[in-house]
């Protein structure tokens, strides 16, 4: 039963991560929509870079979910 | 996680991930993705040609316009010339006829005053022989003198002497 | 509302939600001790390959000059992607466009049908994303070395760089180079993998919660239906980047630094 609670508290510390990547993606997020506001005729050229952002942003994030998820189900 | 656990289908896996792939690489590469292109740049090329075929009717237009107005230019500039020609015509036709008429004119005023001279003459020489035959007839009433024709025409032109 | 019953089913029989990745073979096939059976990732791979082919031969059957509706998706994918290798791959990126092209209609279609109720997505299982990721790194480091010899060290050294940064930089640049296939795969595979989990622990919330009221059960469910929005948008997203960032890795190889 131990090993039970230690593997959700681990799981709850992993997910912690995804803090980080709510922060960067609010950012990328941000600064694509104030930068929009500063030059509109440039955003929709720039809204694929800031997907991709997004994504590479994300990702990291998951990382940790995984963590989580492999900590918990495996 | 089963994506971990269930390692012996790992093989299998990446055997279809290999045959599915494969063939739908090959599939696009060489029937799909040839096709795709080929009716994009047929339609590219289409818009092209209309684009040139347009392109060609306007330039056709304007060297039709072009033509034309070259041809109205040379008309005008024909009928100008003609104009000119035969106005130039008229005035040299006139000036012949007139120099004509002048030339008749001046004939027609030798002739007359060639007739007028002898008028004239015939006038003087007509006046001389009355006057003499006057003077003699005269000079035979009054005195009774009969001279002779050839004295009276001496006493004549010796009267006329002055004005001739 | 029988959308979300078939992940929720799995939830309420009390099994993980992990449940829905398990591979159970089809048809038992094996090439001596190695296993090669037709599994149920193997049938939905099948299944993606023959839509693919399927919509874009029945889409361009005609060839028209003025497209329908599946010419017009046919195309527009095609030009789609042609413009994502010319605008990140840059020149000499064109010979690349069929493999570009295949990997994104892939995945794209993998993704998209994962999302469908009852199937299985085979792109959040990290092997096939690894698979994908290791071809590509592979083939864009050969064609590297095949094109620049050893100038393709080079790309491990920024250009500009102060001599002493040197030892610092390059492992630096070596590891970020090398952990490439890995990133690539995780992306994917852990983004495929946490949408598909959560969406199953949130119908799960509403079928356990319906068993006692109904009215607030129909809040998880609420929130089930925004997350297949954004699953939908992160199933699109992931194919996206995975092949802009294949176009980017080919840049590199193909230009160096300079661009």
């Amino acid at each position: 039963m131990e090993v039970e609670a230690a593997k959700m508290i681990g799981a709850g510390l992993a997910a912690i991560g995804l803090a980080g990547a709510g922060v960067g993606i609010g950012i990328i997020f941000g600064n694509y929509v104030s930068a929009g506001i500063r030059n509109p005729s440039a955003a929709p050229k720039m809204f694929g870079n800031a997907l991709l952002g997004f994504a590479l942003t994300e990702a990291t994030g998951l990382f940790s979910l995984l963590i989580a998820l492999i900590i918990l189900f495996s | 996680m089963p994506q971990f656990e269930q390692a012996d289908t790992f093989v299998s896996q990446l055997f279809w991930l290999a045959i599915t792939f494969g063939v739908l690489y090959l599939v696009l590469r060489y029937a799909i993705l040839p096709r795709i292109a080929d009716v994009l740049e047929s339609r590219q090329d289409r818009i092209a040609n209309d684009l040139e075929e347009a392109e060609k009717l306007k330039r056709e237009s304007e060297e039709a316009l072009k033509a034309y107005e070259e041809a109205l230019a040379t008309a005008r500039a024909r009928a100008q010339e003609m104009a000119a020609a035969a106005k130039a015509e008229a005035t040299k036709d006139s000036e012949r006829r007139s120099a004509e008429l002048e030339a008749k004119l001046a004939e027609d005023l030798k002739t007359a005053d060639a007739r007028i001279q002898d008028v004239r003459a015939e006038a003087v020489s007509g006046i001389r022989s009355v006057a003499q035959e006057t003077a003699q007839a005269i000079t035979s009433k009054l005195i009774g003198i009969e001279i002779d024709s050839g004295t009276a025409e001496k006493a004549v032109s010796g009267a006329f002497g002055e004005n001739r | 509302m029988g959308l979300f019953i078939s992940k929720a089913h799995a939830a309420e029989a009390g099994e993980s939600p992990l449940h829905q990745f398990e591979i159970h073979s089809l048809i038992d096939i094996s090439a001596g001790s190695t296993n090669l059976s037709f599994t149920n990732s193997s049938l939905w791979m099948v299944i993606v390959t023959l839509a693919i082919i399927l919509l874009l031969a029945v889409g361009m059957r005609r060839g028209s000059m003025v497209p329908g509706r599946l010419q017009s998706i046919a195309e527009l994918s095609y030009e789609f992607v042609a413009n994502m290798v010319r605008d990140n791959a840059g020149d000499g990126g064109k010979p690349y466009f069929p493999f570009i092209f295949t990997l994104f209609m892939f995945i794209l279609f993998a993704n998209m049908q994962g999302l469908i109720p009852k199937t299985f997505t085979f792109t959040s299982h990290i092997i096939v994303t690894f698979a994908m990721a290791a071809v590509v790194f592979i083939g864009v480091t050969v064609i590297g070395i095949v094109k620049h010899r050893f100038r393709f060290l080079t790309l491990f050294v920024p250009a500009g760089l102060p001599i002493f940064l040197v030892p610092l930089l390059v492992p630096i640049e070596l590891i970020s180079y090398i952990i490439r296939p890995i990133t690539l795969s995780v992306r994917l595979f852990a983004n495929m993998m946490a949408g598909h989990t959560l969406l199953v622990v949130l119908s799960g919330f509403a079928v356990s919660l319906s068993g006692f009221f109904v009215l607030p059960a129909l809040a998880p469910l609420a929130v089930t239906a925004a997350m297949y929005g954004l699953e939908t948008i992160v199933a699109f997203l992931q194919a996206y980047v995975f092949a802009v960032l294949t176009c980017l890795y080919l840049h590199d190889a193909l230009h160096l630094h300079d661009h």
